[in-house]
Parts: structure tokens; sequence; C-alpha cells
């Protein structure tokens, strides 16, 4: 039970992981049970760069995927785009085929990874309810209820995977990009099984079914505006890559960033230099820093990344069907960017569509059955590579020395940039639903999860280790002794 | 009957790395992760399999004397059926497909701390006799605790929620396999103690011994069912 002391309490809710990573959120309440601060704090170990600072730069593009089980592609492609400018190759000098199996791979990776998160993270909450019971509100819920949804979600992410087994060698963990290119190109017998698919499921039957749940999408919004709309909607800045044109582009072009109305703050700069854009702010109470945009200073710079952020960014999509989802994604706003958090299961399934768009444009292209793949310069000291991860904006930085082994390396993983949207929607759940209240219910704790899962935190990369996370909560009195302990 | 051994862990995390490095042991080396290698073909030369060196389990060996061993019968009797091992970093629900092809799974992972070990060591579990044994007769301590270094149990299909797609739950594996597939394997939990977990390769001597340990215990499972 919750004490009823009506003394200043603080109100822990603590994912325990198995490693060493935390999720945990803090809410203090004052003498008159309101809230008087949240906090969302991730443990966040910054050992990763020193495991691989002095290795051999080629080995990064490999050695990078130990930091997720999940994204590891995003984290290889990064680190391979900055080994890229290593070895003395531009992002835009790659081969065609290089460039595109690159693309092929990475559009694999957002395909499975968008279908995983819809499966199971969104599809739960939006399905039962915020209020449902956790034994019922997860995907065993989904299919005991929805056989058919969850049939395909699974289908959706394995064919994903296979698209990633064909250009990276691996389902999870490949080693197909390195320095200057990659090492395969996909085959006829490859490219015509994605294209027709392991039977019975070919790409265009993939593609459908990412519309279709686009559709579904729409259809539950238009059924629970108050919530979509409402749930943790504030404004914010929005930062990801952009193609040149302005397109939307998951591999590869320039930093765009907006204000919450659309104005530009960063006008589609070189990626190269983000440091002359972002800094990061360490604060004393959080392992895990607070990336911000220079120019807006540290208060006012923070900015959201991801698929919300990104469909705010861009001016259009370059794939028909997802155009066409995306004009009613922006006529929704006017126009002006988006600041609903749960819109980002919109924005995510929409790229959905792109991405199965754009693959099967991929597999159509005779230039991924050539066998020019690798490209060589003149080796530098220093990369940088970004790449738009399924969660958002990933930055990977090195330099090496006169040996070629790495001597320094900076990450800043598409969590880290979400830390303080994270930290606004878990403060939004504790100003309008827990704040005033004397009991904490499992409908409350089960909102501050919604909040948090609208970001699908990469816990595994920001702190750069797998983990467990079942839910704690616990009640301090004034003192900060505990007085309660809620689990799940 | 054919038996699903999945070793979850990061072998760049030090201790975290359990479930892969029982894989290896078992396997021989390495095999790239997920991919599934099957025990039957090697049965006859593989040292663990057919128990003419105890040595490859790590050290020490005496932990393994030749003279405790039935003098004919390998460490695992596969003769009624298959055993295939895999390791990954961490479960996804296509695993809940993966695992409705056997008629049993273990899963075998690291454990932490204290805290998870004793939520895990339930009392039932700590009795001499049971069908699934522990290791409590060979506990091995590690800082403070007499918890055994590994230990073996029965695990029951269970749906759970997370709010990361990082994660999920042998049980919950077990239970979507069941819900979506209509298949049930038996599921079995392998837990391995670690204490280290740091940012390196390799195990602490304390993993290592509990990573024998867990051998043992492994093989004494397959041995008597």
């Amino acid at each position: 039970m919750i004490n009823e002391d009506t003394m200043a309490r603080k109100i822990v809710i603590e994912p325990v992981t198995r490693v060493e990573g935390h999720g945990k959120v803090t809410i203090h309440l004052d003498d008159k049970n309101n809230v008087a601060q949240s906090r969302l704090h991730v443990v966040e170990f910054r050992g990763f760069e020193r495991f691989v600072q002095g290795r051999p730069y080629w080995e990064a593009p490999v050695l990078v995927q130990r930091l997720c089980g999940i994204c590891p592609v995003s984290h290889h492609l990064a680190a391979a785009k900055a080994m890229d400018q290593i070895a003395g190759v531009e992002a835009d000098g790659l081969s065609p085929t290089a460039e595109k199996m690159r693309r092929l791979m990475h559009y694999g990776q957002m395909f499975q990874s968008h279908a995983l998160h819809f499966f199971h993270l969104a599809a739960p909450d939006l399905l039962f309810g915020a209020d449902a019971d956790p034994a019922i509100r997860n995907v065993i819920g989904i299919a005991l209820t929805n056989k058919e949804l969850a049939t395909r979600a699974v289908l959706l992410r394995k064919y994903g995977q296979e698209v990633i087994l064909a250009t990276a060698g691996k389902k999870i963990h490949g080693t197909g990009a390195i320095p200057g290119g990659i090492n395969k190109n996909l085959t006829v017998e490859e490219r015509d099984a994605l294209l027709k698919g392991t039977a019975p499921y070919g790409i265009d039957t993939m593609i459908d079914w990412a519309e279709e749940a686009v559709e579904f999408l729409k259809d539950y919004h238009a059924k629970n505006r108050d919530l979509m709309d409402g749930f943790a909607a504030f404004p914010s800045n929005h930062l990801s890559l952009v193609r040149k044109d302005g397109a939307l582009d998951l591999y590869h072009g320039v930093m765009r960033a907006v204000d919450a109305d659309g104005k530009r703050i960063l006008d589609d700069v070189d990626y190269r230099d983000y440091l002359k854009y972002v800094g990061e702010e360490v604060r004393t109470w959080s392992y895990m820093k607070f990336p911000y945009l220079k120019s807006l200073g540290k208060d006012k710079g923070w900015y959201r990344v991801g698929p919300l952020a990104r469909l705010n960014v861009c001016d259009f999509i370059p794939t028909p069907r997802a155009q066409k989802q995306f004009e009613a994604f922006r006529a929704y706003t006017g126009g002006k960017p988006n600041n609903m958090s749960l819109h980002m299961h919109w924005a995510r399934l929409i790229e959905l569509l792109h991405s199965g768009e754009v693959i099967k444009s991929l597999l159509l292209d005779p230039d991924l059955q050539k066998t020019e793949l690798v490209r060589k310069g003149k080796k530098r000291g220093e990369g940088v590579g970004l790449i738009e991860a399924p969660r958002g904006t990933l930055f990977h930085h090195y330099q090496v020395d006169k040996n070629d082994q790495i001597s320094m390396a900076n990450l800043i993983v598409s969590t880290t940039n979400n830390n303080e949207p994270m930290n606004r929607a878990v403060n939004w759940v504790a100003m309008n639903v827990i704040s005033g209240k004397r009991e904490i219910t499992e409908g409350m704790l089960n909102r501050v999860e919604i909040a948090i899962r609208a970001y699908d935190p990469c816990l595994s990369c920001a702190t750069h280790a797998l983990g467990r996370m079942p839910l704690a909560v616990e009640l301090y009195d004034a003192d900060g002794a505990l007085i309660d302990r809620k689990t799940r | 009957m054919r038996t699903l051994l999945i070793g979850i862990g990061n072998p760049g995390r030090r201790d975290d790395g359990l479930g892969p490095a029982l894989i290896e042991r078992l396997a021989g080396s390495r095999p790239p992760e997920r991919a599934i290698v099957s025990m039957e073909a090697r049965a006859e030369e593989h040292p663990v399999l057919a128990a003419e060196d105890a040595s490859c389990l790590g050290s020490p060996c005496d932990r393994f004397p030749a003279e405790s061993r039935e003098a004919d019968a390998p460490l695992i009797d596969i003769s009624a059926g298959t055993i295939d091992v895999f390791w990954t970093y961490q479960l996804n629900i296509e695993d809940a497909a993966t695992v409705g092809d056997y008629d049993r799974v273990v899963f075998a992972d690291a454990m932490m701390d204290d805290t998870e070990a004793e939520a895990f060591f339930s009392p039932a579990l700590r009795r001499p006799g049971k069908a699934f044994k522990t290791s409590e007769d060979a506990a091995i301590p590690v800082g403070s605790s007499s918890l055994p270094g590994a230990v073996l149990g029965p695990l029951t299909p269970a749906a759970s929620i997370s709010f990361t797609t990082h994660e999920m739950s042998p049980a919950s594996v077990l239970a979507l396999a069941e819900e979506l597939y209509g298949k049930s394997p038996a599921g079995f939990l392998l837990k391995i103690r670690g204490v280290e977990w740091d940012f390196a390769e390799g195990l602490s001597a304390a993993a290592e011994m509990n990573l024998v340990e867990a051998l043992r215990i492994l093989i004494d499972f397959f041995r008597s069912r």
C-alpha cells in the first residue's frame, strides 16, 4: 500500500537490469502529494569507447555490433561510414554496388525493427489500453486475441532479417560492410528469394501488410484521438539526417533540425562537423548525457530524434505509398511539426512502409549484381559516421593513430539523443496522472511505461550491455526511508 | 527426443558471456551467433560428449574425477535423441518458432547478484533429492554469498511486459510458442553466477568455476532424463 503520510515523498519506479544497466524513474512529491520533480535515470557506462581503443580500425564495424542485440546493423553501418573516411573514401564515393548493398541492409534492419516494435510494444498498449492487466497487455496477449496480427508481425520481422542475412552474411551481427565498401554483392538467387520471399510471402505482401498496419493505426487514432493526441504531448526541437534535396533518407544525408514550429535550426549541415553543432551536457543526477544544439544552449537546445523527428524534419518521402501516408500525417498538424509522443507509432509505421518500398526498389536494381565492391583512397586519421537508426540519429566518431589503431571513439546513441524528451514524457505522466494522487495504481505505472515505450529506449545500447528490466516501485518517506515497494 | 540448449549473453561483457561460453565448451569452439550446432553429429569424437577427458570443461580437472563416472557411459546420453545448441545476445519473438521444433528447451544465462539469485533459488529448488538437481552439494562461494555457482530448474511459460524491445524472457518465448504455434516444449532454465561485467572478453576465475559446475549439472540432467 501507499503511505498516506502527507509529508514530501519520493516514489521510485525502478526497472532493475541483470547486468549494470538501470532505467529508473523517480518522482518526488511535495507535502500535498503534488509532483515536485520527476526524473528518468539511465545508467550508462562509457566503457565501450575504451573497448575499441587500441583495436585496428577495420575491426570497428564488427566490434561495435556488440553494443546491441536488436539493432547491430545500425552500429555496424555507422562505424563503417566513419571508417570509410579513415580509408580515404567519402560517403558518396562508394561504388554503387557497395552503397546500395549497405542501403538494402539498413532498410532491412529498419523493417524488422519497426515491425518488432509495433508488435512488442505498441500493439499491446493500443489494443488493450493502459489500464489492462499486464498479464494480458503483452505480446502473448496479442497472440491470444489477434493471432493474424501476431503472425504477420513475426513474418514482417523475419523478412527484414532475411534481407540482413543476404546483405550482411548473418541475420544478426553480420560483417557485410568494410571500410571503403562491402564484402559481397547480391546474387540473383538471393534477389529472387527476397522478391518472391520464402514461401508464401514476398516483398509485395510485406509492403501490403505494412500499409495495412498504417491504416490500422489511423483507424485506432480516429477512435482514440484524446489519448493519441494528448498523451505526453509537448513541443520540442527535432533533428535527423535528410537527403540533400530534403527527402527522408535513413542511410545518409545532411543534418537538419527544426523547432516546434518548423523553423530551421540546423540548415542541412555536414554531419562530420557535428561537434560544432551538438554538445553533451552532464547532469550530476544522471549517468546518461543530455545532448543539445549549441546554437540554442543547454536549456532550449534539446531535441527529439527517431521516426517522429524524421517525419517532422524531412520535406517528402521518396516512395509513393509512404509519401501518400506522409501527406496525411503532415496534414493532421497543418504542415507543422507533430509534437505528440504517441504519434511516434504512426510515424514508425509509415517508415515501415517506406522501408518495404525501398527494399523492393533496391532488389530490382541491377547494380546489386555488379562486382565493384571496395574503393580505396588516401588514409586519414579521423572519421565521423551518422546514420538514422530505428530509434533515431546515431553518431560514431573515431580517431586512429599512425599504427592504424583506434585512439579515440565517441558514440552518441539514439537513446542518449532522446534523453531529455523521455524525461519530458515521464514528467508529463507524473504531472497529469500521478500528481495529487495518494496511491500508485497499476494503470499509473503502465502510463509511465507507455511514455518511455514510445521512444523504445535502447538500454542495451545506452548502457552498452544486455539487461532484463522487471519493474519495481519503491516509496520513500520524507526522510528517504523506504515505506512501500511494488514489483511486477 | 529433440533437445535445444540456448546460451544467452554477451561475450564482450566478461561473465555476461557465460551462456555463450557454455555453448562454446559443448560445441568445441564458439559457433557464429544463432548458428545451430547439432551435438549428435559430434557425439563420438567430442570430449565432453564422449567423456574422454574432463579437462575440456575447464579447470580444475579434478572436479570431474574419472573414477566417479560410469565406465562406459557417455556424459551425455543422446541415444534417445538429438541435442542442438546455439547462443545469442538476447532472445526475441522469432525464437518462439525455433523452440517449437523441440521437445524440450534449456535456456542457459548468467545471473548477476545475490538478489536475483535469492529470488531464483526457491526453497523447493534448494531441497536435495529434487528431480532437477541443483549444485547445492558443490556450491562455489563467490564473494560474501554461499549460493551455488549454477542451478537448473523447470521453467513455466509466462507472459511478461517490458518497456523496451531489448528484452524478452525465456518464459515469454515459451508462452509465445504455445499461443502462436501451439507448441509446448518442456522448458528449463540454467542460471550460472557471474561476478565481473566489465567491457572485456573472457570469464572471471569464479565464473570459470561456475561454468564447470553448470556443465556438470547439465550433463547430469541430460543423463538422467
